[in-house]
């Protein structure tokens, strides 16, 4: 699970603040949780594509944070901590330390990961696939809380990427919302724009059903452009309206 | 290539490929005295994950004995069946170093990498139904992150839901022993599931995952020029056909 976090940028400065960034992101949305074991920090450094010294700083802030501990001894090793959850606060003050580029370029991954996803799901997604894509559209269309909708939404897009029958997209789909998902609902669900959301979702199933590839293609990155434009906007209206907190 | 030696050349396969996985459907019930025993003898017949520890060896085999085709095999349980977890898999994957090695699941409903078993096909049908089958080829996200078939042999406790062994096939060993076999590409010559879905082939056009069509009777004629089942020691537990596809 960990390899699928990889896509973050690995260069520049504070590189080992993006990391545990990206950690962050990770346990924000259901990656990794509560309990979970860290792979050996070789294997983990190696895994995530950066210098053990990087990695290490990285897992020195997120201990300082509270969202590691280390425990010593057989058995012992990095663990995510039970505080691990992101509060809307912090979410919101994450979110408001991206750029307009950084999030149209997210906006963009995810439109064209999902538009190949929808147009090979409609070519490959039998029966099962499909009831299990459409169990999870139902979940997240009852979903009321912010957390709950970002879990159904990312399982619900990652269900698309195994009825494509791609494991190459899959994971890409994963890592596209382990990013993303951290991002989405912090301005607070509102009714419309779970049932907007909700309601794409359901096209998108119909159009694979009819096994209609363009439609499928179409209609999937329809719909992250326009998740990726709402956040673009809330991004813009927080910039230009609220002041920068100290 | 004449019609006859095509003929011929699907009929190898077909054997070949029921062969090799009725030998792992083989080593999979050769396992189930030993975890029914175990079962049985626990404290009120609800044993502990624990329990199961002594039977490494014997899965980890399974793993070593099929040069390459068994991937990963293991024990998926059935809801309330062990005292100390609601589900658990005792399984045992190919490791980097070719070592085998514990294949740790999330079993947190609240993870979007939760493993829900329960709800996946090569659980549900075979445990469903009562009786072993071959599923996949499918997208394993959360388990093996592969694509892959399962061979699942069902079981049922004195307590609890129906359990199942099973064992993950590594799809590209199963190409290669396919398209070692068909050796020849003068035709599209393709193994489909029941669900119409190539396993694997040895064309392009249709590589492993692409829906064809339902694998009923009518549907394979109108699909394949000639075509033949896998044939197992068990009729049924390996739902698939290999077949020459009609040229057009």
């Amino acid at each position: 699970m960990i390899a699928q976090l990889r896509g973050v940028d690995a260069s520049g400065a504070g590189l080992s603040d993006r990391i545990s960034r990206q950690l962050e992101s990770a346990i924000a949305v259901g990656l990794l949780n509560d309990g979970d074991k860290l792979p050996p920090e070789n294997v983990l450094a190696e895994q995530l594509g950066v210098s053990s010294i990087t990695l290490r700083q990285s897992l020195a802030e997120m201990r300082l944070k509270g969202l590691v501990e280390t425990r010593r001894g057989r058995g012992g090793g990095s663990f995510i901590s039970g505080k691990a959850l992101a509060t809307p606060e912090q979410l919101l003050s994450e979110f408001r330390r991206r750029s307009p580029e950084d999030l149209r370029d997210l906006g963009d991954l995810a439109a064209t990961v999902a538009a190949g996803v929808g147009r090979r799901a409609a070519l490959r997604a039998d029966e099962q696939d499909l009831r299990r894509s459409r169990e999870l559209a139902d979940r997240f269309a009852r979903a009321s809380t912010a957390e709950e909708l970002r879990r159904t939404d990312s399982r619900f897009h990652i269900s698309l990427g195994v009825a494509a029958q791609s494991r190459r997209l899959t994971n890409a789909t994963i890592q596209v919302h382990s990013e993303l998902a951290a991002l989405m609902w912090i301005a607070g669900p509102s009714a419309g724009s779970v049932k907007t959301a909700s309601e794409e979702h359901d096209a998108i199933l119909d159009a694979i059903e009819r096994r209609d590839e363009e439609a499928a293609d179409r209609l999937s990155a329809a719909h992250f452009e326009r998740e990726s434009e709402t956040l673009l906007d809330f991004f813009l209206e927080l910039a230009t309206t609220t002041p920068e907190e100290a | 290539m004449s019609p006859e030696q095509l003929s011929r050349i699907i009929r190898t396969t077909a054997e070949l490929i029921g062969t090799r996985l009725d030998a792992v459907f083989d080593d999979l019930n050769s396992l189930l005295p030993d975890i029914v025993r175990i079962a049985e003898d626990a404290p009120d017949r609800r044993p502990a994950k624990a329990d199961f520890e002594p039977l490494r060896p014997q899965l980890q085999a399974i793993i070593a004995r099929h040069e390459g085709l068994v991937d990963g095999a293991g024990i998926a349980f059935g809801q309330d069946v062990l005292r100390d977890a609601a589900s658990w898999l005792e399984w045992w994957r190919v490791g980097h170093g070719g070592e085998p090695e514990f294949a740790a699941h999330v079993f947190n409903p609240d993870s979007i990498r939760y493993y829900d078993y329960s709800a996946m096909s090569w659980f549900q049908l075979p445990t469903t139904s009562g009786h072993s089958l071959a599923m996949g080829p499918y997208i394993d996200s959360g388990g093996t992150d592969l694509n892959i078939v399962t061979l699942a042999v069902p079981f049922q406790t004195a307590e609890g839901s129906p359990s199942a062994l099973g064992a993950d096939i590594c799809l590209p060993v199963l190409a290669s022993i396919f398209l070692k076999s068909v050796a020849s590409r003068d035709r599209a010559v393709v193994l489909l599931n029941d669900g119409g879905r190539v396993v694997t082939s040895n064309t392009a056009r249709h590589s492993t995952g692409t829906l064809l069509s339902a694998a009923d009777t009518s549907a394979l004629a109108a699909l394949f020029e000639d075509y033949v089942p896998v044939p197992s020691a068990v009729p049924g537990r390996i739902p698939w056909h290999v077949g020459i596809l009609k040229v057009g």
